[in-house]
């Protein structure tokens, strides 16, 4: 058995508990700051390590984990979303006077930990282990801000509903158990292309699309997610917008694709009728929202029922336009989320009142707004233009082409509520005057952002060519 | 009917009424005592299963140690009481509440039903295994084989948890000592 | 130049990008970098226009390839784009030398000529797109420019509400576009429309399909060019500053719907019922806004209509299956239209006021703006040999040839209206006595850079009507044409009638306004409902205001009120049943025992209770929900598998 494969993990895992070490230990001054350099540091190892690993597709540990090209994917996704969020965290924590700022850092490295197992997972004892992983550290950071009865507020309720979702997830995962003896997906998908689709498999299945549904936020199991990223600190919330959620989205993939292959009629169906609801429903509540992490909240319940389309089509074309949607939507919203920092570290509220007069007070962060927001939409020459258009596809080659129509509508819905902020930013005076002052690092959070978004715009070949490749059957 | 079933019967009794009391019951101490009773059923099912290392270890970290910690926190912590809220009066009002009425009443006994139903339809893949007199030696095996990378990450969410446990609860003061 | 005929919008690009960076060094001179763009692009243009009479080019590759999804990169030059590369390269250069005087010392200069800029561009690439993919892509650019310019002056609340009106008005076409453009996409696999066209046209898609397609990208074309019902956003689209209005809301961009349905000709030939339906709407809103045209007394409203009303023209002639006279018109139209519009704008930076009640007897005051106004008004009124003629006379001869001769009273009756509205306008700014003194003492013409414009403008409003007149052998039928072009015989009572009507309009405009001879105010007193209605502009806005908007926020109201309350609103509901019942058991006890005092105690203590009660149990309705869900999730599965 060769550990080499799962270096990054144990990489990163050493950076966890060194930086747990340091927690304690360092008692000197800035432990924001030498935390943020730690962290940042531990992240980059953790990716150089994965770029030189020597490539290994397969099974490993008796099965627990499949390496594969999606996993591979992933893996770098996951780490990235990590020095973003990090980078966006050092000023806040300081701004709100966060009490613990040290911890911080290790808990999401954690999550982090927990998510990129969760996405090379090949047997539902680790899919599980890595969810509850990304989970519990996610309710902590919800309630980071513990002065803040709002942010406490979203750390019990998060934690609340996890809890019960978590329960109906693995009552799915011991009906599995229960019904082809084994947990590993591999097996599982052996057995059940034998026996069908008897009445309890299916139930199994919606139990486990259910709480995994509840992950991605999908309507009507959403309830949770505008309460818990209104009040959750701003990086958390930019946080929960990828992470979990693209690993959860993960988690699906490996469990339906891998494990339930021979379902696929039924969950496709299952995922086409819970993406119609969750996008429309998300998009429309968002129009009315007067509090931009609520509205970006909804707006990301959206794009939950967006990437579901690619469930739903059921293929390998599918798949992989839900990675570059992902791909796309993870770095966008990044970008959003690091504007929304830098502008809530000033004025404190995130009402959208406060975005009037943006584009006189900090003219590039109004403009990458503007751009991130575009590519949200799926304007062509931004990175959300092919996921969208590969959704699209993907939809209509399987036959769903009233799906892709309401995707359509959806997406000229949603210009109405982005057009509301970028109205406050450009043609409202500002409530304000002053230049807004942007800390460093948030400038190159959101520069690096933006490059993304307009490389993977207008150059997404090549990536797209090697998702194809990653994903390919066979 | 076998001695086995009956026993079967009785430590599911003991194990879900215990738990419905942990919900309702009025004084938190109390609730703590019924989980205890609760997690020695289950140990008595992990008996019924010929799992004895199991069943000692659910007696022994359960029973013995975390509810005892929870009965700790509970004195330190000073709540004796929980607070019903809004304390329902009159018979329809009880009936009708939101927290403790028909709805979430009717929804839990639709879901059982539904459950109960489809397991007409199971056709449980049983697996004979010979009862192993050394459960401990394959339990400590597959725990470092098959199971490694579960084991490993078990620990790390352990960790989170202690981690969270000590951010949220902490005050200023203890830090700056 | 015709192989890199692209280039023509790539040069405005570069100067939008050069003005949006270098806006504060630059200053006022901005407006050097837009004209020399413009004039580059103008020159390429004309050059494209002479090696397109030999014959057309198109040019398109892949840009981006997923499985058998295609992403074509592609131009194509045929007559149809050649003329309109012409239209708005002059039409643009015009306006942005008319707007270094008008614009003079506006805080948002440099933004003003940005818009300009990036609006021809995409104009120019709209034209050049031989395929859907880029034309829509284009479509939502105009839409922007459009939308940035409505609410240039942002601090007027006018023009801010006039944004947000336009950008959802258009916005509902759009998204018939969008999907139109996907159905056919779904259906032919291919955004181009040689490609889409050939498909149809070899039968191989369902006669119903193309149909429900046609009508979609129709719509689109029904926002964009202001068409009945959506043409409510383009009389209030005139808060923009007005040479901005004359290119991008008179002449260029809001002929772009006009242009869609030329360009996706293919597609509704295909279908009849297509096409009637374009004629139908056209000559609807042609007559519907010339008859709002003659009561506005807001000089640039009246333009606004009569632009509405012209659109409805160019739809018209293509809907009665003249391919060559909408596009003709569309030509003509953007010459004077926009020379009117710019005259108007020299009007208004003479009096600081639209009113023409404020104006009167300016003539002798703006000699230049007077006569270039009077050939612009002529063409518009149809009174040859003037352009407008030539183009309304071919919509006319096609309405009169087609199968539905409705279509051709409308037309005549709408070009009578025309003529009446436009001497009526120039009567009521020109003639007579000044009304506003203070206003006509200050009164003087523009500055030469304005004027010229006017004068380029007005020869061309005069004679681009010559190609399309027997004098030139219809050599505009003969160049522009779909298909092999089979155009109506000529016929002198089509002509007789349109020369009648545009008399006839001009002499009652003489009559009421000139020489008093009927009396206005006896006139509007005798016709006061009428009047009431038409200045009302038939009171689409406040039912539109009624159904949608209201409905609108009816709708989101009860999609939040769903969301966040309808659960926790179910199991609420039934508590406050259980609670009124047992309130009522309780009335009666205590009605009987103790009487009305204590009734009301209890009728105040069950409100507080309510109240409190919307206030818990959040968390407990989403765990109901969850658990709910699971319930329905299971029994759909067995109902829908097994």
């Amino acid at each position: 058995m060769s550990y080499l494969p799962i270096l990054p993990e144990i990489v990163l895992t050493a950076a966890i508990l060194f930086l747990t070490l340091v927690v304690v230990f360092y008692q000197g001054e800035n432990r924001n700051g030498v935390m943020m350099t730690g962290t940042i540091f531990g992240l980059s190892v953790t990716l150089l390590t994965l770029a030189f690993v020597p490539p290994f597709a397969g099974y490993l540990f008796s099965g627990m984990l499949t390496l594969d090209g999606m996993a591979f994917f992933f893996r770098w996704l996951f780490p990235a979303v990590g020095l973003f969020v990090a980078f966006m965290a050092r000023e806040f924590l300081e701004v709100k006077k966060a009490e613990n700022p040290g911890e911080f850092y290790v808990i999401l490295l954690l999550a982090i930990l927990g998510m990129m197992l969760m996405a090379s997972s090949g047997d539902l004892i680790t899919i599980y282990l890595g969810l509850e992983l990304t989970s519990i550290s996610s309710y902590i950071l919800a309630g980071y801000l513990r002065e803040d009865p709002k942010s406490g507020e979203a750390a019990i309720k998060y934690f609340l509903m996890g809890a019960l979702a978590s329960g109906v997830l693995l009552f799915g995962m011991s009906l599995f158990y229960g019904l082809t003896g084994a947990t590993n997906l591999v097996s599982i998908s052996g057995i059940l292309h034998q026996v069908g689709a008897p009445p309890l498999v299916l139930a199994a299945m919606v139990f486990l699309i259910i709480g995994l549904g509840f992950k991605v936020a999908a309507v009507p199991f959403h309830m949770w997610a505008p309460d818990a990223y209104e009040g959750a600190p701003t990086p958390v919330t930019a946080f929960f917008s990828v992470g979990p959620k693209a690993a959860a989205f993960a988690a699906i993939i490996r469990v339906f694709t891998d494990g339930l292959s021979s379902l696929v009629w039924e969950w496709s169906l299952a995922f086409a009728v819970l993406a119609l609801i969750t996008m429309t429903l998300g998009n429309l509540t968002a129009l009315w929202q007067k509090n931009v992490k609520r509205m970006l909240a909804y707006s990301s319940i959206a794009h939950a029922g967006y990437i579901m389309v690619g469930l739903a089509a059921g293929t390998w074309q599918g798949t992989v336009a839900m990675l570059l949607y992902l791909l796309a939507y993870v770095f966008t919203n990044l970008g959003i989320f690091a504007v929304v920092t830098a502008l809530g570290n000033r004025e404190g509220k995130d009402e959208l009142t406060d975005f009037t007069g943006l584009s006189q007070r900090s003219p590039y962060l109004a403009a990458a707004l503007v751009v991130f927001f575009l590519s949200l939409i799926g304007i062509p020459f931004t990175a959300g233009f092919f996921g969208k258009f590969l959704l699209f596809g993907a939809a209509v080659q399987s036959g769903l082409v009233w799906l892709a129509l309401v995707m359509a509508v959806n997406s000229a819905i949603s210009v109405g509520y982005y057009y509301t902020v970028v109205r406050n930013m450009y043609l409202v005076a500002p409530k304000n005057k002053g230049a807004l002052p942007v800390a460093g690092e948030l400038k190159l959070v959101v520069t690096v952002a933006l490059l993304v978004t307009l490389i993977l715009g207008l150059f997404f070949e090549p990536v797209l060519g090697r998702l194809v490749a990653f994903t390919l059957p066979g | 009917m076998n001695l086995q079933l009956l026993a079967f019967m009785i430590l599911s009794l003991v194990t879900l009424g215990a738990a419905f009391k942990v919900i309702t019951a009025r004084f938190i101490t109390h609730a703590a005592l019924y989980l205890a009773l609760s997690f020695v059923g289950v140990a008595g099912l992990f008996l019924l299963l010929n799992a004895d290392f199991l069943a000692a270890v659910q007696l022994l970290v359960y029973v013995g140690a975390i509810t005892t910690m929870l009965i700790f926190a509970v004195m330190l912590s000073q709540v004796e009481e929980i607070r019903q809220g809004a304390a329902e009066e009159g018979f329809w009002r009880r009936i009708l509440s939101a927290r403790f009425g028909v709805i979430p009443l009717a929804v839990a006994a639709a879901l059982a039903g539904v459950i109960l139903y489809l397991y007409r339809f199971a056709n449980w893949k049983a697996v004979p295994v010979a009862p192993d007199p050394n459960t401990t030696r394959s339990i400590g095996q597959a725990m470092f084989t098959t199971y490694l990378i579960p084991f490993e990450v078990a620990s790390l969410v352990l960790l989170v948890a202690m981690i969270g446990a000590i951010v949220l609860t902490m005050k200023k003061e203890d830090r700056s000592r | 130049m015709i192989e890199q005929a692209w280039i023509i919008a790539i040069i405005p690009i570069v100067a939008w990008l050069i003005i949006f960076l270098f806006a504060k060094a630059l200053k006022e001179k901005v407006a050097y970098v837009g004209i020399l763009a413009m004039g580059i692009s103008l020159l390429l243009s004309v050059l494209t226009f002479s090696e397109a009479l030999g014959g057309t080019v198109e040019k398109s590759f892949p840009w981006a390839v997923v499985g058998d999804i295609k992403i074509p990169v592609g131009f194509q030059v045929d007559p149809l784009t050649a003329v309109m590369l012409l239209v708005i390269t002059i039409v643009s250069l015009m306006v942005q030398i008319y707007s270094v005087g008008y614009m003079h010392g506006d805080v948002r200069y440099a933004k003003y000529y940005a818009i300009v800029s990036l609006f021809s561009a995409a104009m120019l690439g709209l034209v050049l797109a031989n395929n859907f993919f880029w034309l829509v892509l284009s479509w939502e650019i105009m839409g922007l420019s459009s939308y940035l310019l409505i609410s240039h002056w942002y601090e007027k609340p006018e023009a801010a509400a006039a944004g947000m009106k336009a950008f959802i008005t258009t916005r509902i076409g759009d998204i018939g576009l969008l999907l139109g453009t996907i159905m056919l996409f779904v259906y032919t696999h291919s955004f181009e429309f040689n490609v889409i066209a050939e498909k149809i046209h070899a039968g191989e898609i369902n006669q119903g399909i193309v149909t429900v397609a046609a009508l979609l990208v129709f719509a689109g074309g029904v926002g964009k060019s202001a068409q009945f019902p959506l043409h409510v956003w383009l009389p209030d689209a005139m808060a923009g500053p007005t040479p901005g209005s004359a290119l991008i809301h008179a002449a260029t961009m809001v002929a772009a719907g006009v242009y869609l349905v030329a360009r996706a000709y293919g597609i509704f030939v295909a279908t009849p019922y297509a096409l009637f339906w374009v004629a139908l709407i056209g000559g609807f809103t042609a007559l519907f806004a010339a008859t709002i045209a003659t009561v506005m007394t807001d000089i640039k409203k009246v333009l606004a209509y009569s632009t509405v009303s012209q659109l409805g023209y160019m739809m018209l002639g293509l809907g009665a299956g003249s391919y060559t006279a909408g596009i003709f018109h569309l030509m003509t139209h953007a010459f004077f239209k926009s020379l009117l519009f710019l005259g108007s704008g020299s009007v208004i930076h003479a009096v600081h006021s639209q009113e023409m009640h404020e104006m009167g007897g300016l003539r002798k005051k703006l000699p230049i703006t007077y006569w270039t106004f009077l050939i612009g008004t002529a063409a518009l009124a149809g009174i040859p040999p003037f352009s407008g003629f030539w183009s309304k006379d071919e919509i006319l001869l096609a309405a009169y040839r087609s199968p539905y001769p409705v279509l051709f009273w409308m037309g005549v009756a709408t070009a009578g209206l025309t003529a009446y509205y436009m001497t009526r306008a120039v009567i009521l700014t020109f003639f007579g006595q000044p009304r506003d003194h203070h206003k006509y003492e200050h009164a003087h013409e523009s500055p030469p850079v304005m004027t010229v414009p006017l004068v380029i403008l007005a020869t061309l409003a005069a004679v681009s009507g010559l190609p399309g007149s027997p004098f030139l052998h219809n050599a505009f039928g003969e160049f522009v044409k779909f298909g092999h072009g089979h155009e109506a015989e000529p016929s002198s009572f089509v002509m007789i009638i349109a020369i009648s009507a545009a008399l006839l309009g001009v002499l009652a405009g003489v009559a009421i306004y000139g020489y008093k001879v009927i009396s206005r105010e006896k006139a509007i007193r005798s016709w006061r409902p009428l009047y009431l209605v038409l200045k009302n502009k038939y009171y689409v806005d406040e039912f539109y205001m009624a159904i949608f908007v209201r409905g609108t926020v009816l709708l989101a109201e009860i999609v939040g009120f769903f969301d966040r309350y309808i659960i926790d609103g179910l199991v609420n509901l039934v508590g406050w049943l259980g609670m009124q019942l047992s309130f009522l058991s309780g009335l009666f006890d205590k009605y009987v025992i103790d009487g009305m005092v204590n009734g009301v105690a209890a009728i105040t203590m069950a409100l507080g209770n309510s109240a409190r009660r919307l206030q818990t149990g959040f968390v407990q309705s989403y765990a109901i929900t969850l658990f709910a869900g699971v319930v329905i999730g299971l029994i759909l599965i067995q109902l829908i598998g097994g």
